[in-house]
């Protein structure tokens, strides 16, 4: 999936639209809208008020595009303002305290079937039952970092700005929830590699071997 | 670092450290379409080995997840309904979208389409194969089943949701085989009953040319068969809207909202919609059972509508006689008792011409040629 327009085109596209192209809006729009509401529907499940906060946020731009400043990354400050509006207007439901985080009781979202993936060859589908139990296994703030992440393609940095945490508290944490996901799995089948690849590897470790010949 | 070969454990201690760089991640992500060259260079550059390969492949390939997808058409309408078009025009737009919602929600309407009519609104076929990258969605999206009723018969189908429709003489309806996240679709052409599953966060749109019905769980008709100058559509129960569509399938114009016994006639012609009511929806959907109810119709109405259900062509030589109108029930009868039942009333003679067997084994339809009884008067 393209997961970003033209970084060119990105920036043209939002000048044009502050001032006033609504054909550039459009374009934004339409190439975002799928993109956030994927999103937005796995933090709150329901999808018409999904619908409902998505539109906001963009009729919210064009309103007060005159005095929007530089975007230089469109895509994570819709990202983030989209999971800030459905945070608020969550609290203003729930009245919890809870502004910016999901917290545990909202263990439910972010779960993941296996259809919703899609099927690679050389996976089994045993590994790939594997690798869903234990990612739905996660805390869910981790279950998001891991939808973010492999969904959106969005980088460790974003990801930091739309969760609100510190980028290295990300990279610090991702080894371990991929040892975490890693659980009970070996790896694809020797057969499955195909033969080219297992020629690299012999290249390779015949070229190794040889460094390391005392 | 590297145990290698030495103590037998094939990932190095840092394995994890080394998935969760980005820059590998895409990397493996991408590696299949590497030509040999970048791919010996990507596992030179992370002095990678086969099991370590192997299983840093499961973990982040197994992790790709399915696109959601939305047709040009929704976004299309998406768009539109952000109402930024009209903001010129001093319109709010969120109230627009407020009055629509919460008109949705209220939505339980029983509608008979007495057909589908066929439309190119949401079958942008080539765009959402492209758009599909997922080998199982691929072989099953821009698929579409037909249904359809032989001229002379009626067919039942059920969609995927469960809703029902029945398709009468010589219709047929068009649905995606795999529906889509947020909304279902039907194409009609003719004549359908509808029998639509509630589901209030799923619209069902039934597209005729020109037309389109919004449903959100309901029982109507839609007549669209293509020699009828209007579509019409009969809710019974329940409330829907019906509203234009332009050839791409965007709507155009007012949103009429129907109540039950209301009728609502597109004018292909005049490109209108007019709402009336109707005291008596059976003349509209009785044809499910088998009845056709005539009320203070005009001869060659029914004539018109008969020659559908049972596979015949009626030519009435004197046309007055057409004029001449009948309230009439029909049931499945064949054609001599029905020409039997209207020379009771009207001076006419029959003759029919029997029809052929074509080339590819259909038969022609039958012709009656009706003519004036001379020897009668006119009761």
């Amino acid at each position: 999936m393209q997961e970003k327009i033209n970084e060119i085109d990105e920036d043209f596209l939002w000048e044009k639209m502050k001032s006033g192209d609504q054909s550039s809006f459009s374009q934004i729009f339409k190439f975002y809208y799928p993109k956030l509401y994927a999103y937005g529907i796995r933090l709150v499940p329901f999808p018409d008020f999904v619908r409902d906060q998505i539109q906001d946020l963009f009729i919210n731009i064009w309103q007060t595009r005159e005095g929007l400043g530089e975007v230089f990354n469109l895509k994570a400050y819709l990202f983030t303002s989209l999971r800030r509006r459905l945070f608020l207007s969550k609290k203003k439901k729930l009245d919890t305290n809870s502004l910016e985080s999901i917290s545990e009781e909202d263990n439910q979202i972010l779960i993941f079937e296996p259809d919703e993936f899609i099927d690679k060859e050389f996976i089994s589908a045993s590994v790939k039952e594997q690798l869903i139990r234990n990612l739905n296994a996660l805390p869910v703030n981790q279950r998001e970092i891991i939808f973010l992440r492999f969904y959106h393609q969005l980088t460790y940095r974003e990801i930091a700005g739309i969760i609100n945490i510190k980028e290295q508290s990300v990279k610090n944490n991702m080894p371990k929830i991929l040892q975490k996901l890693a659980a009970g799995i070996t790896g694809i089948s020797k057969e499955d590699i195909k033969d080219i690849d297992i020629m690299l590897f012999n290249l390779f470790l015949l070229f190794h071997k040889n460094k390391s010949d005392f | 670092m590297r145990n290698f070969y030495l103590s037998g454990m094939p990932y190095r201690n840092d394995f994890y450290k080394l998935i969760a760089d980005e820059n590998f991640q895409n990397g493996i992500i991408h590696f299949d379409s590497f030509d040999k060259g970048k791919k010996q260079l990507f596992i030179r550059l992370y002095s990678l080995n086969k099991e370590e390969f192997s299983k840093a492949k499961a973990i982040i390939n197994g992790l790709s997840f399915k696109e959601t997808e939305f047709s040009e058409a929704e976004l299309n309408y998406l768009w539109k309904k952000l109402g930024i078009e009209d903001s010129e025009k001093n319109f709010n737009p969120r109230q627009q979208t407020k009055k629509i919602i919460t008109w949705f929600s209220r939505v339980a309407a029983i509608l008979f389409i007495p057909l589908l009519i066929t439309s190119l609104w949401f079958f942008d076929k080539t765009q959402e194969l492209q758009s599909f990258k997922h080998r199982k969605i691929d072989q099953l999206t821009g698929m579409y089943n037909t249904v359809s009723a032989p001229v002379g018969g009626k067919t039942k189908a059920v969609l995927p949701d469960g809703s029902e429709v029945w398709l009468n003489s010589g219709s047929s309806i068009r649905y995606p085989i795999l529906s889509k996240e947020t909304y279902r679709e039907v194409k009609l052409t003719g004549e359908g009953f509808f029998k639509v599953v509630k589901n209030p966060e799923k619209p069902m749109f039934v597209t005729t040319s020109g037309m389109q019905v919004k449903v959100y769980g309901t029982t109507f008709n839609i007549n669209a068969y293509d020699d009828n100058p209007d579509v019409e559509t009969v809710l019974v129960e329940g409330k829907i809207s019906i509203e234009k569509i332009d050839s791409t399938g965007n709507p155009v114009g007012t949103e009429y909202k129907m109540k039950s016994g209301e009728v609502g006639r597109f004018s292909r012609q005049q490109n209108t919609i007019a709402i009336t009511k109707t005291n008596n929806t059976d003349v509209f959907t009785e044809w499910v059972n088998g009845k056709y109810v005539f009320k203070n119709t005009p001869f060659k109405e029914i004539l018109r509508r008969l020659e559908r259900v049972h596979n015949v062509e009626f030519v009435l030589e004197d046309k007055t006689l057409g004029d001449y109108n009948f309230d009439a029930t029909f049931e499945d009868q064949n054609i001599d008792r029905i020409m039997e039942i209207f020379a009771v009333s009207l001076p006419i003679k029959w003759e029919s011409v029997k029809s052929e067997q074509n080339n590819d084994k259909t038969f022609s339809a039958r012709r009656i040629i009706i003519t004036r009884d001379k020897s009668r008067k006119l009761q």
